[in-house]
C-alpha cells in the first residue's frame, strides 16, 4: 500500500528553523513540501491558495501567531492538520483551544516528527470525506508537559482537578499532569454533564463520587472511589446536591 | 534554658561579665569602707581588715546565688524580674547580714570594738546604742535593711546590664536579618536563563548542523556557551565593569542575529570614560531581552537594537533603545522592568533611577541612571 503524501506547509518566523523543518521533511517519504511562511498572515493566505493537507506550525511569531493561525484555521472551509511546533511549552495551556493533531519541542528530532506525521496522515484519513462536525462546546483534550514531551489526554480521562497556585494539577490513573489555567475557566470550558466543582480548588469527575455524606456541622464530604474525602465547599452545596440527586 | 541552641550567647550578661561586676562592688565596698576607717582614723580597725574580708567574700558568694538565681528569668517580663530582684535581694541581705554577725560577734568578736564606737557613721550609733539591748535576730535584721539596698543595688543593675545587652542583641539581629534579607533579594532577583531563547538557539544550532555549515554552528556554539557560563557564575551581589556587561550584551544579540538574520541589527555607543565604571552583573540581560521580545520578534521589518552609555556628572547613564513598533503595556515588559528596577533599588537605594516608554519617533526606550563608581568591580 503506497501512503498517500502529506502536503506539507511550514510556517515560522525564524529563516534557520524553517531550514531545519525543510532539511527534516526532505528525508521524510510522506511529506510533500509545497511552501513555507514566516508569519502567521501569510501562513493563512498561502494555506487558502495552496490547499495543503498538514501545517507545522510554529506559535511565536510577529502578528498573527500559531495559535491565531489555527484558530481561524477552526473556522475555515478548508482545515488542513495542525502540528504545532514549539520551543518551550509555556503556550502548551491555549493548545486546548484548537484542535491540534500534535505538538512537538523544537528542536525535534526526525523520529519524532515522523510519528507526528504518522498521526497527521491517520487524522486526514478519518477526515476525508466528512463534513466538519461541529466544533465542540466543551475542551475534548488537553495537551500536557510530560518529561521532555508534549502528550494528548482525552478530558473525558481527567478523574480530579486541583488548583495549586496558578496552576491545576489533572489527575488521571495515578499520574497527574500540570497546566497553566484558572480553575474558573477550566470549570467553564468541562462538559458539566461530566465534571462538577466540589470546592474552591477541586473539580472531579462527576462519576468519581461515591457518595455525599456529611458530618453533623453543616459540613458535606464527597467521598470518591479511591476512598478520597473532599469537602464540598458551602457555596458548591446546593448545586452539588441538587445536581447528584437528579442524576 | 541549658538547651538553648547558641551556647555563647544564651545570657543577655555574659556570666563572666556578671561575676566581675559582682567582684567589684563588693571589692569597691571593701576599699570605701577600709578607707574611711583609715581617713576618720577609727581606732583599731586595723584588726577588722580581715573580718571585713571574710565577710566581703560571703557576700560575693551570696549576691553570686542571687544571679544565679534571677538569671533563669531572662525571658520573662520586666515587671516579673523587678519583683524577683526586690525578693532576692532581700533574701540576700538577711544570709549577708547573718554571716556578718557571726563573724564580728560570734566566731571572732573584737571585744574592744563594743566599747569604742567603731563606726561613727549616725546610722551605726544609733545602732550601736540599742545592740547592747538587742538579741542577735535584731541586730541581723536592722543589718539586713541595711544590706538589702546595698544587693539591691547590684540586682538592679544587672537587670540594667541585661536589658542593654538583650537591645544590642535584636540590634545585632535586626541588622543580620537586614543584610540576609537583601543578599536574599539579589538572589532572587538574579538573572533567570530565558528557556524561550536556549531552545531556539539549539534549533538554529541544530539546523546549522544539518546544512552542514560548521563553522557557524561552532561560532553559535561558542557564543552560547560563553553567555551561559557568564550569566550562570555571575554572583548577584557584585558588580562588573560596565564593559564587561557590554561585550556580554554584545554576544547575546550575535547569538539572536542568527536567529533573526533579516530583522536584527544592533548598535553599541558607549564612551570610553564609562567602560570602566561598575555596574550589577547582568542588569542590561531583562532590558535587551525585552527589546528582542517586544521590538523585534514581533516586527517583520529590520529593527535596530542599540546600547548606549556615558557620564553624565557624577552619574553613569546606560540606555537600551529600539526602534521596533512599541510596547502598549505589555506583561512580559514589567517583568523584567520590575526587575531591573528592583535590584537597583536594593543596590543604590533612591541615588539611582530608572525610565521606560515608547520613544516619540517609535520605539521604545529605558534609560538608566547610577552613581558612577570606579572602584570595587
Amino acid at each position: 500500500m503506497v501512503a498517500e503524501r502529506l502536503r506539507t506547509l511550514i510556517v515560522d518566523d525564524e529563516p534557520l528553523a524553517v531550514e531545519r523543518m525543510q532539511i527534516l521533511c526532505a528525508g521524510l517519504d510522506q511529506v510533500d513540501l509545497v511552501g513555507t511562511a514566516v508569519d502567521g498572515d501569510a501562513a493563512l493566505r498561502l494555506i487558502d491558495v495552496l490547499k495543503p493537507d498538514l501545517v507545522l506550525l510554529d506559535i511565536a511569531m510577529p502578528h498573527c501567531d500559531g495559535i491565531s493561525v489555527a484558530q481561524s484555521l477552526a473556522r475555515a472551509l478548508h482545515r488542513p492538520a495542525v502540528i504545532f511546533c514549539t520551543a518551550f511549552d509555556q503556550h502548551a495551556v491555549a493548545a486546548f483551544e484548537v484542535a491540534a493533531v500534535d505538538y512537538v519541542l523544537k528542536p525535534v528530532s526526525a523520529e519524532r516528527l515522523a510519528r507526528a506525521l504518522a498521526r497527521a496522515a491517520e487524522a486526514k484519513g478519518l477526515r476525508s470525506g466528512d463534513p466538519a462536525p461541529p466544533p465542540s462546546r466543551w475542551i475534548e483534550d488537553f495537551w500536557v508537559p510530560h518529561r521532555s514531551e508534549m502528550i494528548r489526554i482525552s478530558a473525558d480521562d481527567i478523574e480530579r482537578i486541583d488548583a495549586e497556585r496558578d496552576y491545576m494539577r489533572l489527575s488521571i490513573g495515578g499520574r497527574s499532569y500540570l497546566i497553566h489555567q484558572t480553575i474558573s475557566e477550566l470549570e467553564r470550558r468541562l462538559n458539566p454533564e461530566r465534571f462538577i466543582r466540589l470546592h474552591r480548588s477541586v473539580i472531579v469527575r462527576r462519576d468519581r463520587i461515591v457518595k455525599l455524606r456529611h458530618d453533623g456541622l453543616g459540613v458535606w464530604y464527597a467521598e470518591l472511589i479511591d476512598d478520597a474525602q473532599v469537602r464540598i465547599g458551602r457555596t458548591y452545596q446546593a448545586a452539588v446536591k441538587a445536581i447528584l440527586a437528579g442524576r | 534554658m541549658a538547651n538553648h541552641p547558641h551556647a555563647p550567647s544564651q545570657f543577655t550578661v555574659p556570666p563572666r561579665v556578671a561575676v566581675l561586676s559582682i567582684i567589684g562592688f563588693w571589692a569597691f565596698y571593701y576599699v570605701s569602707v577600709t578607707l574611711r576607717a583609715w581617713i576618720m582614723d577609727y581606732p583599731d580597725h586595723w584588726v577588722m581588715l580581715d573580718n571585713r574580708a571574710w565577710v566581703s567574700l560571703f557576700g560575693i558568694g551570696f549576691t553570686t546565688l542571687m544571679y544565679l538565681a534571677l538569671r533563669p528569668l531572662e525571658q520573662r517580663s520586666l515587671r516579673l524580674r523587678v519583683a524577683a530582684a526586690f525578693l532576692f535581694a532581700a533574701v540576700s541581705s538577711t544570709a549577708y547580714s547573718t554571716v556578718n554577725y557571726l563573724s564580728f560577734y560570734v566566731v571572732d568578736p573584737k571585744p574592744e570594738l563594743e566599747k569604742s564606737d567603731v563606726e561613727k557613721s549616725a546610722t551605726r550609733e544609733a545602732q550601736e546604742a540599742h545592740e547592747e539591748k538587742k538579741g542577735p535576730a535584731h541586730v541581723i535584721a536592722d543589718n539586713a535593711i541595711h544590706w538589702y539596698f546595698f544587693n539591691l543595688a547590684w540586682a538592679i543593675l544587672y537587670l540594667a546590664l541585661s536589658y542593654a545587652g538583650a537591645v544590642r542583641a535584636s540590634e545585632r539581629e535586626a541588622a543580620r536579618l537586614r543584610t540576609a534579607a537583601q543578599t536574599a533579594e539579589l538572589r532572587a532577583l538574579r538573572y533567570q536563563v530565558n528557556p524561550h531563547f536556549l531552545f531556539n538557539t539549539l534549533n538554529s544550532i541544530s539546523s546549522l548542523v544539518m546544512a552542514g555549515r560548521r563553522e557557524d554552528a561552532e561560532t553559535m556554539i561558542l557564543n552560547l556557551s560563553t553567555f551561559f557560563r557568564t550569566s550562570l557564575s555571575a554572583e548577584p551581589t557584585e558588580d562588573v565593569p560596565l564593559a564587561d556587561e557590554i561585550a556580554l550584551q554584545r554576544l547575546y544579540l550575535e547569538i539572536e542575529a542568527i536567529r533573526f538574520p533579516q530583522r536584527l541589527r544592533s548598535a553599541f555607543d558607549i564612551a570610553p570614560e564609562a567602560e570602566r565604571a561598575c555596574v550589577p552583573g547582568l542588569l542590561l540581560q531583562p532590558l535587551v531581552e525585552n527589546a528582542i521580545k517586544h521590538g523585534v520578534a514581533p516586527a517583520r521589518r529590520p529593527v535596530e537594537v542599540s546600547v548606549r552609555a556615558r557620564i553624565d556628572g557624577t552619574m553613569l547613564v546606560i540606555a537600551v533603545i529600539d526602534d521596533g513598533e512599541g510596547v502598549q503595556g505589555a506583561k512580559g515588559t514589567c517583568v523584567g522592568l520590575r526587575n531591573v528596577r528592583d535590584r537597583l533599588t536594593v543596590r543604590f537605594g533612591d541615588a539611582a533611577s530608572l525610565e521606560a516608554g515608547p520613544r516619540p519617533e517609535g520605539g521604545f526606550a529605558v534609560t538608566i541612571r547610577v552613581p558612577v563608581t570606579i572602584h570595587g568591580c
